[in-house]
């Protein structure tokens, strides 16, 4: 069975393969724990020769031979103890064994700090009292200890302690205890860790100070990033959902879409395929648009950002904040109608550089192959297909007919017997994934810096497909002077996407299973059989004939500088550029499947595009009373874009391996062609937030932006919006809940914002070159193709939010729940004119959408423990799009396949009921059909079919779409699962439209016979093309899919061993994605994933299988720190 | 930066990619690019496989269906002729806008700066003959249709039919223009000139019953210009030949991908599946097959009744084949032997049996059962008017050879139809003798000739078919002369029970009819 046998597999395919990049990780992983038994052999040793001296003098005599310092309290250690030694090169803890060799001092290593204390249970509570009789200060060096502990008084260890202002710093041990030398007597201590609120405490006269944390974990602090600048997430007005990169570090990710896929309510992914460098299609809240853009803005480090999301390193994101209603995303008024991703890359912390390394590899397999006929199964369908027309006989073969029906080819192959060839199986082989990624990261006050290099390599599971991304971040921050501030984001990428073969699976597909690949004497054949069109699907290998190359350059480089006026008034400027240069070059040979013995071909396309951004922004933030929170911000800013393409095409290369690396030698130009595209972007804005006491929280913005595309009297749009939120739980009739429900907050938000995502130059009119020739001489025209529109303005979307955040007992159980309503009107929308007056259509604004869905997210922390934790993150949401009116009024637009009160996409065609059977042959035949071909439903019942009994089948819309991931800690081993379903929806999966005749493979159907009257699919018949007659009806399928989209065990090795290692942390995991689904329809059962291959058929939109088998995942992973 | 902002000119847009049309157009090399642009919507016929052809050779009495291809609908008369046929849509919306890039044309010559009042009326000539022609087809299949003769320049979302009769009046109109501006020749090959305009009013006179002018404008052509008939049929449709003294008027294609659009694909349709016999494979010089309309056993019995002298069945059909594949070679069979030949008649079967064992023999009872191709209809002759050897290659679907629309022979036949409807048998049978000699196998001549009294109707229709057969002409021809129904319900099995009097018109694409919104005064033609 193949599916038992998938993991061996794989993990043979790691070795097996002989792949230089499998290599050198394999040679990774070993050098790691070479590295490993190197370090604990390295510790550090030390010479000493010391006569009744004091402790206090041998251990400084040990930091003066060593980087170790030590740390102690002095209350807890007998300083004045002199001792006696003589030792040559000890190891430190063996040394220090020998000191302290009373039993009574431990000592433990935190990097090149080392930790005495002495070994006895010690309450915190007892320290005030103690520290009463400590020593004066003087005699400690400015010293200041104590024990950080939560709010429990459960000590925390970890804690970063930093003097402020300085670069000295230490982390509290395992105890949660910290000592630390100051460098001037009235500093401040800076105490933080990830998951408490940072406290600034200034060390006056104390030696001791006990710091009790605040845990964070009711996230009210957390800060959220919103248009232009950010807020607590606990005076958040709007719906807002975040993604911290540390919920999904853990999980091999190709682009950060795949990291995102049910993790944030509302937001819908859709791969758009899935061979190595397939993107994906992100819809928050459904679509709302015809012809303007439904993608959402991406903000990425403050820049629009216009290039594929694949291009963005995924392990360089630290959070994606999601604005959904229109009063977080007015701000972004003519862009903001999509909704609002917000991307920020990881940035630089005071401190010592930091090192991280993260690695993972494993490869990637299909299910098995997708069960087209054997060569058994194909004869006999073939055979059908003639005995449907009377040209074969009923019931069994005859040799005689054969010779008649098939090719001399698949006569051989007939005759030899046995199930022919399975192209699949010589096409698939492992795919395989890795990623490696460098971070340094660290600094001072005054700079921070956060640097990292990343390699992504994917290669298919067809020879020759392959996507490589390589990324270069550099994040700065300085500080001028406490006044002044700036900094610089600069992401460089560079990814190359590849493959060998244009249709070589569309040919395993299709062509004849009776098929011959080599003649006897071992020559390839180009043709499978003798049919000039079903081709041998490994010609474009044989040959080497096929080069499709993608080269994408790309640069997001913003610089800021933040002046605070006054203390309470900010200002800050922002530039930033991003370009995207990308050449694709396209190659195929006379052997290639695209020219199937043409003359060679090439093709290059180049693009460059550019976007120059300007923002000032000025932020008033002052507490009044400290009750009256109020934040006034003021937006300027411009933008602009420009994107140039050029091409060229030509055919009869005279020399082919030259492919595309010299098209000038070629005979003939097919093509050439370049254009520009400019547009600009002017706006202001403005945004008052009030909070009085947390409790009471009203955000009013409004955003005025002109648009180059729009005419001259429609450049400007206003965009303003309202939200307002109440914290019931601060009421003092909450009271009584106080002890369990720590937070309840209800918002209300309403907003409108625009799109303005149209191509320019659309109110101009315009001309398209025509073409012609007379006798070969060249007969170049141009004819007017568009309209003038000088009414041409802003789409226009209003939302109004409903929304409830809550937290119940302490963060164990939180989450939120949003139910929106979204109103679109003024759609840019192509209307269709009668084509009698020349033009096909022209762009105006008509017409309504309307969406609504709810929204929910739950967080759960089910158990918390010492050594076990259990987490749960669920997700759900669902939306409604409906179209509410066209152009015409309330009147469907048959041809675009739009229709009132139905969503944008959806599936419009008869309504298979059945195949005719034997006893229907009267009433079939009134339908103009005979038994054995498909029945469909005559809505009318006019006695005939006509274009009246087509309906709407379905959409592409899911009804909803959940996710649960469970998080697991045991001891040092973590462990999750992330289930995703997305329920509903329909698809449109064309090989399940069988060719009626033969000629093309089909998939293995149950098609009707006389002997077996099936409804299922109909008689196989030479006399009809494609399908045969309604064959679209039969490739519809329930999309609903339940899915086990991501497993990872880890396993953190523990601190008592990283003391003796050069690293502070070491984790290593095994990940398997994708790992196994089940499917509505029979989907699963033919190895099959619906995605989104963008293949679009006549007037109507369908989302159609991709040519990809489904595949899974498994990774093994790495990530050090130093 | 700031400055810029401030600057209203930020939001200005500056389209610098194609030339602003209002000041272009009237330049004279602009003027001459929107002519040009108006030629360009006449190879909508001819591209992709859901084009005209199934119009016009379906649902006749000369063709029937092959194996692939769709639209069948339109050779059985059945319930499939819908009005969201793309076939329909895909006539209808090329036209309308070759239609208006004509009216812009028309409208906008007035305007032109650079050309003498002369220069822009033989220039501007061409955009009415074009307009006529388009409106000739629209009429012929659809009726009483929209006529738009001016430039469009603001949104419109109405229609309205107008009657056949005025829409034939504007087709005459503009032709009479053409034919008064257009000049005798011109540098370029393909642009409309005097003589294609005064043939095509004979085409439109005499559907118009119109015989006298049919017969004197089909005489001008022959008479008053440089046209004559090339002294062998065979040539007209040799490639190394598209451009000869015969050619009225042809719709162009070129080798070069640049200039040829989508191309001309009717090289595919009439291609039996020859690759399929033992010892072939596909060649260029072959055509790619794609077995779609296939000639009625009426229509073959016609061509071959008298092939021992009229030429036209031999120098337009392909019946045999030359070995060319080694793989597959049957025994005693060379590369370069024939391979298999096509004989659409009876042969007696020792001389069949003799033959065979040389090579594949096929005769019309192999290839008919009856009236009704056998088999998969994959086997037949191959009509050879649009064959096709220089496209790039042997599997491209893009053909390149040019289409003769009107040629001088077509105005014989006019000119003799014309004079019999007027009771001048003896003067039309001149014409039509001419035609015929130039038909027969050498030294036949007068054995091809017939007398004023064989001359009717139904014999016009046939010496169509053997001399126009395959040119897009017939379903026209029938509706014209009030022969469609019968001759379907005669000669194709598929469409004769099912045709009827509405299927002399198309129903109007309903694209159209969806997109207006005055339907309440736009009707569906009867019966759809």
């Amino acid at each position: 069975m193949q599916k038992s046998s998938w993991f061996s597999t794989l993990v043979g395919n790691i070795f097996n393969k002989n792949r230089t990049l499998k290599l050198s990780f394999l040679l990774l992983v070993l050098a790691l724990f070479n590295l490993q038994a190197n370090t604990y052999s390295q510790n550090k040793k030390v010479t000493l020769n010391v006569v009744n001296k004091s402790i206090e003098e041998v251990l400084k005599e040990i930091e003066s031979q060593s980087e170790f310092k030590f740390f102690y309290k002095s209350d807890e250690i007998d300083l004045a103890r002199k001792v006696t030694l003589k030792v040559d090169e000890m190891p430190i803890d063996r040394l220090l064994e020998i000191i302290f060799n009373d039993g009574t001092i431990t000592f433990s290593t935190v990097k090149k700090q080392i930790v005495l204390k002495r070994i006895r249970k010690r309450p915190a509570i007892h320290l005030k009292e103690e520290s009463e009789k400590l020593p004066p200060r003087e005699l400690l060096q400015l010293a200041v200890s104590g024990t950080i502990t939560d709010s429990q008084g459960v000590p925390i260890p970890g804690v970063s302690v930093l003097e402020k202002g300085t670069a000295n710093g230490v982390a509290a041990d395992f105890d949660g205890n910290y000592t630390i030398t100051l460098s001037t007597p009235d500093a401040i201590l800076v105490y933080s860790s990830i998951g408490f609120s940072t406290q600034e405490i200034a060390v006056g006269n104390s030696s001791v100070i006990n710091v009790s944390m605040e845990e964070d974990t009711e996230a009210l602090d957390e800060v959220v990033v919103v248009g232009y600048g950010t807020q607590k997430r606990k005076d958040i007005t709007g719906s807002v959902a975040s993604v911290s990169t540390e919920d999904i570090a853990d999980i091999p990710m190709t682009s950060i879409g795949d990291g995102l896929v049910g993790r944030i309510p509302g937001l819908d992914i859709v791969s758009s395929g899935s061979g190595p460098g397939a993107g994906n299609q992100l819809q928050l809240r459904g679509q709302r648009s015809f012809t303007a853009s439904n993608d959402p803005l991406i903000i990425l480090d403050g820049s629009p950002y216009y290039g594929l999301i694949n291009d963005i390193n995924p392990y360089d994101i630290e959070t994606v904040d999601v604005l959904k209603d229109a009063s977080s995303t007015a701000i972004y008024g003519a862009r903001g109608a999509n909704g609002v991703i917000i991307i920020t890359t990881k940035r630089g912390t005071i401190g010592a550089p930091r090192v991280i390394l993260e690695s993972f590899a494993g490869p990637t397999a299909t299910y098995g192959t997708i069960p087209f006929a054997d060569g058994e199964q194909y004869a006999e369908i073939g055979r059908e297909a003639y005995r449907a027309i009377g040209d074969y006989p009923e019931g069994g073969t005859s040799e005689e007919y054969d010779e008649i029906i098939f090719d001399e080819i698949e006569i051989q192959a007939i005759r030899k017997g046995g199930k022919g060839l399975n192209y699949q199986d010589l096409l698939y082989e492992a795919g395989f994934r890795q990623k490696h990624q460098l971070t340094v990261m660290g600094g001072s006050e005054n700079v921070k810096y956060n640097v990292s290099g990343n390699f992504f390599n994917q290669e298919g599971i067809i020879p020759g497909d392959e996507y490589n991304r390589y990324s270069l971040r550099t994040n700065l921050d300085f500080t001028f002077s406490p006044k002044i501030t700036g900094g610089a984001s600069i992401l460089l990428n560079h990814s190359y996407n590849k493959k060998k073969t244009s249709a070589a699976l569309f040919q395993a597909f299709q062509s004849s299973p009776l098929g011959k690949l080599y003649e006897d004497d071992g020559s390839p054949r180009f043709t499978a059989t003798a049919d000039g069109l079903v081709l041998n699907p490994l010609a474009d290998y044989i040959w080497d004939s096929y080069r499709w190359d993608d080269k994408r350059w790309g640069g997001v480089l913003n610089v800021f500088a933040e002046a605070k006026i006054l203390p309470e008034l900010t200002y800050r400027l922002n530039l930033g550029s991003n370009f995207n240069l990308n050449t694709t070059k396209e190659s195929a040979g006379f052997y290639s499947l695209a020219r199937n013995l043409g003359t060679p071909t090439a093709d290059i396309a180049n693009s460059v595009d550019n976007l120059l951004l300007y923002e000032s922004i000025i932020t008033y933030n002052k507490t009044f009373n400290e009750k009256h929170q109020l934040t006034i911000t003021g937006i300027h800013g411009t933008q602009s874009t420009r994107i140039e393409t050029s091409g060229v095409g030509v055919s009869d290369l005279p020399y082919e391996p030259s492919r595309y690396h010299n098209i000038g030698s070629a005979t003939l130009v097919n093509s050439v062609g370049s254009n520009l595209v400019e547009t600009s972007l002017l706006s202001y804005a403005g945004r008052v937030f009030y909070g009085y006491d947390s409790k009471y929280l009203l955000t009013l913005s409004i955003r005025a932006d002109g648009a180059s595309q729009f005419s001259t009297d429609h450049k400007w749009g206003y965009f303003p919006s309202v939200a307002f939120a109440y914290r019931l739980s601060s009421e003092k009739f909450m009271k009584s809940t106080e002890n369990w429900l720590n937070d309840l907050k209800i918002r209300l938000s309403y907003g409108v914002t625009g799109n303005q995502g149209i191509l320019p130059y659309q109110t101009q009119g315009g001309a398209n070159r025509s073409a012609y020739s007379w006798n070969e001489a060249p007969g170049f025209g141009y004819y007017p193709v568009e309209l003038e529109n000088n009414d041409l303005k802003w789409e226009t979307t209003a939302v109004t939010n409903l929304g409830v955040d809550f937290n119940i007992i302490n963060g164990r159980i939180s989450g939120s729940v949003d139910a929106y309503k979204t109103n679109t009107y003024d759609l840019l929308m192509f209307r269709k004119l009668p084509i009698t007056s020349g033009y096909d259509q022209v762009l105006q604004n008509i017409g309504r959408t309307k969406n609504d869905g709810l929204e929910i997210s739950l967080n759960t922390v089910n158990i918390v423990g010492e050594n076990f934790d259990w987490k749960t993150n669920l997700t759900y949401f669902s939306n409604r799009t409906k179209i509410d009116e066209l152009y015409n009024g309330k009147v469907d637009d048959v041809g675009n396949r739009w229709f009132i009160g139905q969503p944008i996409e959806v599936f419009f065609d008869y309504k298979k009921i059945g195949i005719w059977q034997e006893s229907e042959r009267d009433e079939a035949a009134s339908f103009g059909e005979e038994p054995g071909q498909i029945k469909v439903l005559d809505v009318d019942n006019d006695g005939a079919i006509t274009d009246a009994d087509r309906m709407v089948l379905g959409s592409t819309q899911p009804d909803f779409v959940g996710n649960m991931t469970h998080s697991f800690r045991v001891k040092n081993f973590d462990f999750s699962f992330q289930t995703y379903i997305r329920w509903g929806g329909m698809a449109s999966i064309d090989a399940f439209e069988p060719f009626a005749k033969k000629r093309y493979n089909k998939l293995v159907f149950d098609y009707w016979t006389p002997t077996n009257p099936t409804n299922n699919y109909p008689r196989p018949n030479q006399l009809y093309e494609d399908g045969g007659l309604y064959g679209t009806t039969l490739t519809y399928r329930d999309n609903s899919l339940i899915s086990l989209r991501q497993i990872s065990l880890g396993y953190r090795f523990p601190q008592v061993l990283m003391e003796r290692l050069p690293f502070s942390s070491l984790r290593l995991y095994i990940s398997g994605e994708n790992i196994a689904y089940w499917t509505k329809s029979e989907l699963s059962k033919f190895n099959m994933q619906a995605d989104l291959a963008g293949s679009v058929p006549d007037g109507g939109v369908s989302r159609v299988i991709s040519t990809y088998p489904a595949t899974r995942t498994l990774t093994l992973g790495i990530n050090l720190q130093f | 930066m700031l400055l810029i902002s401030c600057s209203s000119d930020y939001l200005e847009e500056e389209k610098l990619v194609s030339p602003p049309i209002n000041s272009y157009f009237k330049t004279e090399k602009g003027f001459n690019d929107l002519v040009n642009s108006n030629y360009t919507f006449t190879r909508s016929l001819f591209a992709g496989g859901s084009n005209f052809a199934p119009l016009v050779f379906f649902g006749t009495d000369l063709w029937t269906n092959g194996s692939d291809g769709t639209f069948i609908e339109f050779n059985a008369y059945n319930s499939g002729i819908q009005p969201a046929n793309n076939v329909l849509w895909n006539l209808w919306a090329p036209f309308y806008q070759g239609i208006a890039a004509c009216n812009t044309a028309i409208s906008r010559a007035g305007e032109v700066e650079e050309m003498s009042v002369s220069e822009v009326n033989s220039k501007v000539a061409e955009s009415y003959f074009l307009r006529a022609w388009y409106y000739h087809i629209l009429v012929t299949h659809f009726g009483d249709i929209p006529l738009v003769t001016e430039e469009v320049t603001e949104v419109v979302t109405t229609a309205t039919r107008t009657p056949e009769s005025q829409v034939y009046d504007q087709i005459v109109e503009d032709l009479l223009f053409a034919e008064q501006n257009l000049p005798e020749s011109q540098a370029d090959h393909g642009r409309a000139t005097k003589g294609a305009a005064q043939a095509l009013l004979a085409r439109i006179y005499l559907t118009l019953n119109q015989n006298d002018l049919a017969a004197t404008y089909a005489s001008k052509v022959i008479t008053e210009h440089d046209y004559s008939l090339l002294d062998d049929y065979g040539r007209l449709w040799d490639v190394d030949n598209r451009v000869n003294s015969e050619v009225i008027w042809s719709i162009q294609f070129s080798q070069d991908e640049r200039l040829n659009g989508n191309g001309n694909s009717y090289f595919l349709y009439f291609t039996p599946r020859y690759d399929l016999q033992p010892g072939m494979t596909r060649a260029l010089e072959n055509d790619r097959p794609w077995p779609r309309f296939v000639a009625t056993r009426y229509y073959f019995d016609l061509l071959t009744a008298n092939r021992d002298i009229d030429s036209r069945f031999a120098k337009s059909w392909k019946t045999a084949w030359i070995a060319n594949n080694e793989a597959t070679l049957p025994p005693n069979m060379q590369l370069g032997d024939t391979a298999f030949i096509y004989v659409p008649w009876d042969i007696p079967a020792d001389i069949e049996a003799d033959l065979e064992t040389k090579y594949g023999v096929f005769d019309i009872n192999d290839l008919y059962d009856g009236e009704i191709p056998t088999g998969s209809r994959e086997l037949f002759p191959h009509m050879r008017k649009y064959k096709d050897p220089l496209r790039a290659s042997i599997n491209s679907g893009i053909g390149t050879k040019n289409v003769i629309e009107i040629r001088l022979a077509e105005m014989y036949l006019i000119a003799a139809e014309a004079l019999m409807k007027q009771g001048r048998e003896p003067e039309g049978v001149e014409f039509i003798n001419t035609i015929r000699r130039r038909a027969a196998w050498p030294g036949e001549e007068v054995n091809m000739e017939i007398t004023a009294d064989q001359l009717d109707l139904d014999f016009i229709l046939d010496e169509r078919a053997l001399e126009l057969g395959a040119e897009r002409l017939r379903w026209a021809d029938l509706k014209r002369t009030g022969k469609l129904l019968e001759r379907v319900r005669l000669y194709n099995t598929l469409g004769r029970n099912n045709v009827e009097e509405k299927h002399l018109l198309r129903p109007i694409p309903s694209n159209m009819i969806d997109r207006i919104t005055n339907k309440e005064d736009f009707p569906q033609n009867p019966g759809y």
